[in-house]
């Protein structure tokens, strides 16, 4: 079962920790982005890993790939050419445009660790997990502003 | 991980060591992986009290450890000098002790400290004072060493009060505090600061108070009679809000004040310390520290010996720890007669520095928020770095003599500390904006970015100034060139930054009362170059 990084931007302090641990992981790319919305939130980015992802399809030299097992969408930085179409194609703007030792940013679930991405680990908040599909289903995630607290980001 | 996607193991020669983070006071435990090319990442480890969760201080640990400015060697004015060289210099030093004053930093253990003390006390060294300038050292006088707070005290609260941006400072708390607040409506978070922040977000209420007037605001609530026509005006609340408050606070069952104090945030700082004691005591409540280093209970504050090396009366100054005096250039003209040795971790300045180590990289114990913890001393120190004890054994120095008893904490007057305080809000600043300080994590090291200068969109529109531009800062003291940050989070007329460079830090004016030396909001005007 594909397991993704789900976000409850309930939770979300912006402490910027998720950063921090990828891009010490990974020396110096920051594989995971955020978005400072002004006056609403600020909104750490993680790639989605997309069923049809236009990163995949943007990439010249098929430097970034799909596992079919586990869905997970790659790049390898033996291929790439570091010419930004993934990070232009990419709806989401989580492939952070500038280069990183000339190859894009492209986060990869942290594969090498067993116990899944460091930004998840470091999370101090703990607004970011890592999460099968189903377990997602059955999450009450974004329900706890009407269902339990009357919360919202006040100004 | 299929085979087409090999998992890369971390080779069998790599190890991970686990440590505790000692770039804040809560004293998280993480794993620091080293392998055959020296230390390479850091680990979250799931089974420690922090649950693996690092901030981005933590996580740039690594990189400080193995920063290619560490110093390996002794150094005079940037050249190589050799420990003898280094120990004649002492020996010869040592012989007036009149002349010299000890400076104690961060980055020193518990015991480190009782060497340096035993240390001054064999040489009859008189002025042994601490130089950790930010207003959260003042805390330390709440860190109950017996009982010390624990984050079980967030969880039977009913009702917290948070001073300033605890969220950014010392993440690890955020997850207690947001799942306290959400798992009971009732439960109540009133945030006061100055600005809006990461926590205020979170907040139920939200006491956006005037830049600087913590003090004011602190002892309100815990019902000082100082009431008068000129408190809102002052404050930026209201009194009736404030009463509701501070009743509410009083008559919860459990409530928990926690309290963190950036560089240059408030006003007298003593008097914020002041409001902490009064809101404690009228509420029976306890105060959780926040703060980013350790403090050491036994050492003085250091404005007397500035004045001193003012007088010419010190002519030498021994300095333990780690950013004094580099930090602040405010000193630099007064420093220009002494001759200054100082251990230091990395290598930027012309002064005698001696190779230490970090406190990562000792064996020994430190004070945090939750009481005494030990390191365990298992990541190794870079090559030539010394602790302090290591030091006085090469150097030959003795240590000896009885320990003196901590210095208590002075408690001050209100009436003279507000009228000071409202003297400095109130004073005219033509042209001028106010410059304070705040404390965000994700500054360190400049990891994730570099320091920003905060302006409200209605001062950045006056002055033709986009955001992503840079502009000049100028105080009487300094000029940085910075890039500038739009936001309506901070009010008109002010700005705010992260004073995590020398140059930065040099722009604060500084003052010194009771023997306390602290740094004050500073007036400074901002400019595009042409």
């Amino acid at each position: 079962m594909a397991r993704r990084i789900v976000l409850d931007l309930d939770l979300c302090c912006g402490c910027r920790s998720c950063e921090a641990a990828c891009k010490v992981a990974f020396k110096g790319e920051s594989r995971i982005r955020h978005a400072d919305i002004e006056n609403t939130a600020y909104l750490p980015l993680a790639c989605k890993h997309c069923k049809e992802a236009l990163c995949l399809a943007s990439c010249p030299v098929n430097a970034i790939t799909r596992d079919e097992k586990t869905g997970l969408v790659t790049r390898s930085s033996f291929v790439c050419i570091g010419c930004k179409s993934c990070a232009y194609a990419c709806p989401f703007g989580v492939i952070d445009a500038p280069l990183v030792r000339h190859i894009s940013q492209k986060c990869n679930l942290c594969e090498d660790r067993a116990e899944g991405p460091r930004c998840v680990s470091a999370c101090s908040s703990g607004a970011l997990q890592f999460l099968e599909e189903d377990e997602i289903k059955k999450m009450e995630i974004g329900v706890r502003m009407v269902s339990k607290d009357t919360f919202v980001r006040r100004r | 991980m299929n085979e087409s996607n090999p998992k890369y193991e971390i080779g069998s020669k790599s190890q991970i060591r686990k440590t505790l983070c000692t770039f804040c006071g809560f004293g998280c435990e993480l794993g620091i992986i080293s392998d055959d090319f020296g230390l390479s990442g850091v680990e979250y480890l799931p089974d420690t009290p922090n649950q693996g969760r690092i901030c981005p201080r933590g996580s740039a640990s690594v990189l400080y450890l193995n920063h290619p400015h560490r110093l390996c060697v002794p150094i005079s004015k940037n050249k190589y000098t050799g420990w003898d060289w280094i120990k004649e210099e002492f020996k010869n030093m040592l012989k007036n002790p009149d002349e010299v004053a000890i400076t104690v930093d961060r980055n020193i253990t518990i015991e480190e400290e009782l060497a340096i003390l035993n240390f001054s006390n064999k040489y009859k060294i008189k002025n042994v004072v601490s130089t950790y300038f930010e207003p959260e050292s003042l805390l330390d006088r709440f860190i109950d060493e017996k009982a010390p707070a624990c984050l079980e005290d967030i969880e039977k609260s009913q009702m917290l009060i948070v001073l300033g941006d605890i969220f950014n400072y010392a993440p690890m708390i955020s997850k207690n505090v947001i799942s306290w607040k959400f798992a009971d409506r009732k439960n109540r978070l009133v945030v006061i600061d100055s600005l809006h922040t990461h926590t205020s977000y979170f907040a139920t209420d939200f006491l956006k108070i005037e830049p600087g007037t913590e003090a004011l605001v602190l002892l309100s609530l815990a019902r000082e009679k100082l009431s008068g026509k000129d408190f809102q005006k002052l404050t930026g609340v209201s009194e009736s809000s404030i009463l509701s408050i501070a009743e509410d606070f009083k008559s919860a069952k459990n409530g928990l004040i926690i309290a963190a104090m950036p560089f240059s945030h408030s006003y007298e700082p003593l008097l914020v310390v002041e409001g902490l004691h009064r809101l404690s005591e009228f509420s029976g409540k306890k105060i959780m520290p926040i703060f980013e280093f350790v403090h050491y209970k036994r050492l003085n504050p250091f404005g007397r010996v500035l004045n001193l090396i003012k007088e010419g009366e010190i002519k030498y100054i021994i300095n333990f720890g780690e950013l004094f005096p580099f930090y602040y250039p405010q000193f630099s003209k007064d420093f220009s007669n002494i001759k200054i040795y100082s251990t230091s971790a990395l290598r930027f300045n012309n002064y005698v520095q001696l190779p230490a180590a970090l406190n990562m990289e000792k064996e020994g114990t430190i004070l945090t928020t939750f009481g005494k913890k030990t390191l365990a001393g298992s990541v190794s120190a870079v090559s030539g770095a010394k602790n302090i004890i290591q030091l006085f054994d090469l150097l030959g120095v003795e240590t000896g003599g009885s320990i003196s008893e901590p210095v208590n904490a002075k408690r001050i007057d209100i009436k003279d500390g507000l009228k000071r305080m409202t003297e400095k809000i109130t004073q005219n600043r033509d042209g001028e904006f106010v410059l304070f300080g705040e404390k965000v994590s994700y500054y360190y090291l400049g990891l994730l970015e570099k320091p920003v200068l905060k302006i409200n969109p209605l001062d950045a529109q006056k002055y033709g100034i986009k955001s992503g531009e840079t502009v000049y800062v100028e105080s009487k003291n300094n000029k940085v060139k910075m890039p500038v940050k739009i936001t309506s989070d901070i009010p008109q007329g002010t700005l705010f930054t992260q004073a995590e460079t020398p140059e930065i830090c040099g722009l604060f004016d500084y003052e010194i009362f009771d023997d306390y030396l602290y740094f004050n909001p500073t007036g400074v005007r901002v400019w595009q170059e042409e």
